[in-house]
């Protein structure tokens, strides 16, 4: 394995994909950065551009723009008070009052080294436990994907935000527009209403473009006359070695909890930074000062985040199960570059997933190299005219969605699904599970159709396997936890304020 | 600004979903029926229906109760309706007529729109945005623009 990942490291440089690695994480800083962007959208509007390139390229590119916009989140954090991405949303806490301070120059820098750190732990946990977890993947058969895919399906609740209902309802929608075009087993077209473009289904990518670019452009022309926020004034950029070591622990041990989170289905870089920030808060020496600007408080969500976004990608790559909006989007682009994700990747394709784990662990190197040389740079970007963004988000939406099929009606899907998404999300119906019900619906009805050919028909299949007993646990578990979760959410409303709705 | 009771949305949807499990049904019944011990075409789309009819009866229901019932708010909604046309339009002309025509024309209205600028700084902008989008994506990264009546 050590030798694979040393080709990895070799094909990395060698296929230039380290290029596009620089690119991704520079642009991905710059999304970040700007409010309103999130890493997310930047992967979505991508990915019809990388269509026909080299594999390890293209994913190289994302995961560049991944970890990128993860980070670049934190920069608008700490200057401006708003959180570039939400899963900077806990990095304000302590970083816009130590720029307060007049130490947004020491802010930029924790967050930096914390976010370079912990993506490293997260991207090492990645590159040595994954090929394990997709050892055991491998024995899978049918019936399990089935139970795979429920439980991907049951952590809806989890991505689902303000209302569990409202998330479970669009995460079923999701699953019976997946039902549409040709039915995977006895090849009959579903509810195509004889359009063509319907025969192999309302395509994903699209879809994704409006869910995801198109609506954030639309919620721009809504707020377009808001003034942008004043931005804080950068200081000298750098700390001691003295607060190094203060923040040393909490940055290995939030990188753990980040990779935690993001392997498990459902949660998402917003939760890892507000669980290493109260993990941070809680063991800390000098808790009761954190919200006052503490470093201890910017490098625990910083480096959690990062490191969940490398722990996100394990489920995505051994078993094909996205854990949050992100990951889903890699896994649409994945299948467009014609790699199957799951644990056969593994076996079919080592080169290219292992030019993928070379990526992860460098980015993490250009996140520091580029955060601490680039900080002034990307300080400047923030003042770009948001109006500009907004319309040039629309224009690449467009001609996005365009360049896959050179059709019109890809586009008109791209423009409605983003105008009802900025409707729905304003009435609390959360995207992101609609998102999971469209890439895990097919998943699981292909499998139940084999699981029934190979049983002739006899359900009890599920029941005597030992590997779906697993599944009925974690299935189990999941949805009595969301219950009782929901029910304390119901006793005190005002706690439910941040979700994963918009990561 | 345009606002409504976000309750009367959820109405509007939980009925939605039960006609969609009206519609599935209907339309399935057509679908052929399996082979033995194969699960027919029309099996994980029922029960994905049932399932979304009880969750959309569930989220109808609750609709009536007033206490859960916050308001859905759009700010300067006739320019996001403005701005949703013209995109519409922009979408579905931009194969006919081209890239380079459309794009400078539909960066100039959004920006008057969004009273960016004056009209002129609000036309160059748009004249520099597109020509440098046409430089990154079809000189740079060879992506099929449309080409429309221009050819190019």
């Amino acid at each position: 394995m050590i030798s694979y990942l040393f080709t990895g490291f070799g094909n990395l440089i060698q296929s230039g994909s380290i290029l596009a690695l620089f690119i991704g994480v520079f642009l991905g800083i710059v999304i970040g950065a700007l409010p309103g962007l999130t890493a997310t959208m930047g992967i979505a509007l991508l990915i019809p551009f990388t269509y026909g390139m080299d594999p390890a390229f293209a994913l190289s590119l994302m995961v560049g723009i991944f970890a990128g916009g993860i980070y670049g989140g934190s920069i608008s954090a700490i200057l401006l008070r708003t959180p570039g991405t939400p899963a900077a949303g806990a990095t304000v806490l302590d970083g816009y009052p130590l720029a307060q301070k007049g130490q947004a120059g020491k802010a930029l820098a924790v967050s930096t080294i914390a976010s370079a750190l912990g993506g490293l732990i997260g991207a090492l946990i990645l590159t040595f436990l994954a090929p394990q977890i997709a050892k055991i993947a491998v024995l899978f058969g049918p019936p399990e994907y089935v139970l795979l895919g429920v439980y991907g399906l049951s952590m809806i609740s989890y991505v689902a935000g303000k209302s569990m209902s409202k998330g479970i309802f669009m995460g079923l929608l999701g699953i019976l527009i997946s039902t549409i075009g040709i039915d995977p087993i006895s090849g009959f077209p579903r509810f195509t209403f004889g359009q063509l473009n319907l025969l192999n289904g309302l395509s994903l990518l699209p879809v994704l473009i409006g869910l995801f670019a198109a609506a954030q452009a639309f919620e721009g022309v809504e707020k377009f006359n808001e003034p942008q926020s004043p931005q804080a004034k950068i200081t000298r950029i750098g700390l001691s070695g003295k607060e190094f070591f203060r923040i040393l622990p909490h940055i290995v041990k939030s990188a753990f909890i980040g990779t935690f989170v993001g392997a498990v289905p459902g949660t998402g870089t917003d939760i890892a930074a507000f669980l290493s920030y109260g993990e941070a808060k809680r063991s800390s020496k000098n808790g009761s000062e954190f919200g006052t600007g503490v470093i201890e408080g910017v490098a625990a969500p910083e480096s959690g985040n990062n490191a969940c976004v490398n722990g996100a990608m394990i489920p995505m790559f051994t078993l094909g199960i996205p854990g949050e909006a992100a990951t889903a989007v890699m896994l649409g682009g994945l299948m467009l570059l014609g790699l199957q994700p799951g644990p056969l990747l593994f076996r079919d394709n080592p080169q290219v997933i292992y030019t993928v784990f070379a990526s992860t662990i460098t980015s993490n190197i250009l996140i520091l190299v580029l955060g601490l040389f680039g900080a002034r740079f990307f300080a400047k970007v923030l003042q770009l005219p948001a109006k500009l963004i907004t319309t040039l988000i629309f224009v690449l939406a467009i001609i996005g969605s365009y360049a896959m099929r050179n059709n019109a009606f890809d586009v008109s899907v791209t423009i409605i699904a983003g105008f009802v998404g900025f409707i729905l999300a304003k009435a609390d119906y959360p995207v992101p599970p609609l998102l999971l019900g469209l890439i895990l619906g097919p998943l699981v009805e292909a499998n139940l159709g084999r699981t029934v050919i190979i049983s002739e028909g006899n359900y009890s299949i599920f029941f005597t396997r030992p590997l779906c007993w697993l599944f009925w646990a974690l299935i189990l578990y999941t949805v009595i936890s969301n219950i009782s979760k929901s029910r304390k959410a119901s006793k005190q409303p005002s706690q439910e304020a941040h979700n994963g709705s918009k990561a | 600004m345009f606002s409504f009771k976000i309750r009367w949305l959820d109405f509007f949807i939980g009925i939605l979903g039960i006609a969609l499990f009206a519609a599935v049904f209907i339309f399935s019944a057509s679908f052929p029926a399996p082979h033995q011990a194969q699960l027919g075409a029309a099996v994980f789309p029922r029960i994905v229906v049932i399932l979304l009819a009880v969750e959309s009866l569930y989220i109808a229901l609750k609709s009536f109760k007033k206490t859960a019932s916050g308001s859905l708010e759009i700010q300067n909604a006739s320019k996001v309706v403005l701005a949703f046309i013209t995109l519409l339009a922009y979408g579905l002309l931009l194969k006919k007529i081209g890239f380079v025509i459309l794009t400078p024309i539909f960066i100039t209205l959004l920006l008057m729109m969004m009273k960016f600028s004056r009209t002129l700084i609000n036309i160059i902008t748009a004249l520099v945005t597109t020509g440098a989008i046409y430089v990154v994506f079809k000189l740079l990264l060879s992506v099929p623009l449309p080409e429309g009546i221009l050819g190019f």
